[in-house]
């Protein structure tokens, strides 16, 4: 199993480019973390504001690493240029009812990959991954 | 004005809101520095705050890569990352203290805010074509680098660097030791900036085991006094604002403007280089007690070193002041090569 740590707000910038670039928006996947991060108990451990944690079931920390790639402008290593803080984000108003109730509750919901993967989109394309 | 302090700590869990080091419960800290700078990335200008983020471990390694960007800074309303006493290293990689270890192909730790001050981190980064440890971008404004090990792996990567200012940044970086960093086109630390003020500040650091150990990319963008660089095949490439004090180990060393007391094809003795303690020896000939004070400098001053240390008497160059070990008892009087310092 594996954590996704969620952005539940989003932060703005007034200057647009830095906007883009540099603030988490709600639904960035900020950390990615084995499944002993968290230990299940949340009355002794709640997760606070501004995080969702979602603990998908069925997958490993190295399956989901790729969520906290930033988007690139370009590919080349050497002059690749980040435009969003994150390439993918959880559209979390579109989760499944009992999904999104699970998160208002208790800020946590464990999930399979599969219920959740209709819901991880490219930012850029707007597209399922 | 106020200091919003927050804790991180990679033995926490996730969820925490960091306002406590506590690795449990409501108020723990928070996982990474990434959850840190994703949480509370705000406009400190108009707030009138400074943000603090002090890192802790209990052992663990943060392993994600640090992005600060999207925030708002100024000169007085500023970013620190620091490590707390007890989680800082002692100016040896220590794998027991607070690290940030990034073995993806990525940067470790980019920094687009000016006014950001990172102390006392240990960064290490993968070997991977055009990676960083610390990658500063902060377009005319300063970000401040001191008592931080930084550290690269491997040398098949090309052009890697350990610390790199983009040219628009005012690179500060002192008491810092950079090493192991290697490859085609690699470089210790990486200047950019520009032939007019605010030039860039580089005091007292330890340059070792790198390709090139600082690559000047332009023409008089910093000051450079008590820079140590060993075991680089290139020590110093580019042209100075000023130079005095510097000790290398090539033939050649720092060129510019204003150059004084620059010491080239020096024999280093340190600690145990070979399992990367590069505090000096007490036998060393090439750095120690040739350094310029800087305790009294117009623009950067500081008395300590990456210990913490107090430097005193007539300095060492390099980010290390050798201190002769003391005894146990306090306020017992020890020798210090030709001066007396307090054990």
């Amino acid at each position: 199993m594996a954590l996704l740590l969620i952005m539940g707000v989003s932060h703005t910038h007034t200057d647009p480019t830095k906007d883009q670039r540099g603030c988490y928006k709600r639904g960035d996947i900020v950390e990615v973390l084995d499944d002993a991060k968290h230990d299940g108990d949340l009355a002794k451990n709640p997760v606070q504001s501004p995080w969702y944690l979602v603990r998908i079931t069925g997958v490993t920390k190295a399956q989901v690493l790729k969520y906290l790639a930033p988007a690139y402008l370009n590919d080349d290593p050497a002059t690749r240029q980040v435009v969003r803080r994150r390439k993918f984000q959880i559209t979390a108003d579109t989760l499944p009812l009992a999904v999104r109730q699970a998160l208002q509750a208790n800020r946590y919901v464990e999930v399979t990959a599969a219920q959740v993967q209709n819901y991880l989109v490219n930012k850029l394309t707007g597209l399922p991954e | 004005m106020a200091t919003i302090t927050r804790y991180i700590n990679p033995d926490s869990t996730a969820g925490g809101d960091g306002t406590t080091n506590a690795t449990t419960g409501a108020n723990r800290a928070y996982v990474s520095l990434s959850a840190w700078e994703a949480a509370e990335q705000q406009d400190l200008d108009t707030g009138n705050n400074i943000a603090e983020a002090i890192c802790e471990t209990n052992g663990t390694a943060d392993t994600t890569v640090l992005t600060i960007d999207g925030w708002t800074t100024s000169a007085t309303d500023y970013i620190v990352v620091k490590t707390s006493s007890g989680h800082r290293h002692a100016g040896k990689w220590d794998t027991s203290k607070f690290r940030l270890t990034v073995s993806t192909d990525a940067t470790a730790l980019f920094c687009y805010e000016g006014y950001t001050v990172i102390e006392g981190l240990q960064v290490s980064f993968a070997d991977y074509d055009y990676r960083s440890g610390v990658y500063c971008d902060a377009i005319n404004t300063p970000i401040y680098i001191k008592d931080c090990i930084i550290k690269g792996t491997g040398s098949t990567g090309v052009s890697k660097r350990g610390v790199f200012f983009t040219d628009s940044t005012q690179p500060y970086v002192r008491n810092s030791l950079i090493y192991d960093i290697l490859g085609t086109s690699a470089v210790g630390l990486r200047v950019g900036g520009s032939t007019n003020p605010p030039y860039g500040y580089i005091y007292s650091n330890t340059f070792r085991d790198c390709t090139t150990g600082v690559f000047e990319d332009g023409w008089q963008e910093a000051y450079y006094y008590n820079n140590l660089v060993d075991n680089c095949t290139t020590s110093f490439s580019g042209y100075a604002q000023g130079a005095e004090n510097n000790a290398v180990s090539t033939a050649s060393g720092f060129t510019g403007a204003t150059q004084a007391n620059n010491r080239t094809s020096q024999t280093f003795t340190f600690v145990d280089a070979a399992n990367d303690d590069f505090h000096l020896a007490s036998t060393d000939t090439g750095a120690l007690s040739y350094g310029k004070d800087l305790s009294a400098d117009s623009a950067w001053p500081f008395s300590t070193d990456i210990d913490g240390q107090t430097r005193t008497g007539t300095w060492d160059i390099g980010a290390d002041e050798y201190v002769a070990a003391g005894g146990g008892w306090g306020g017992l009087l020890s020798s210090q090569r030709n001066r007396l310092v307090y054990a």
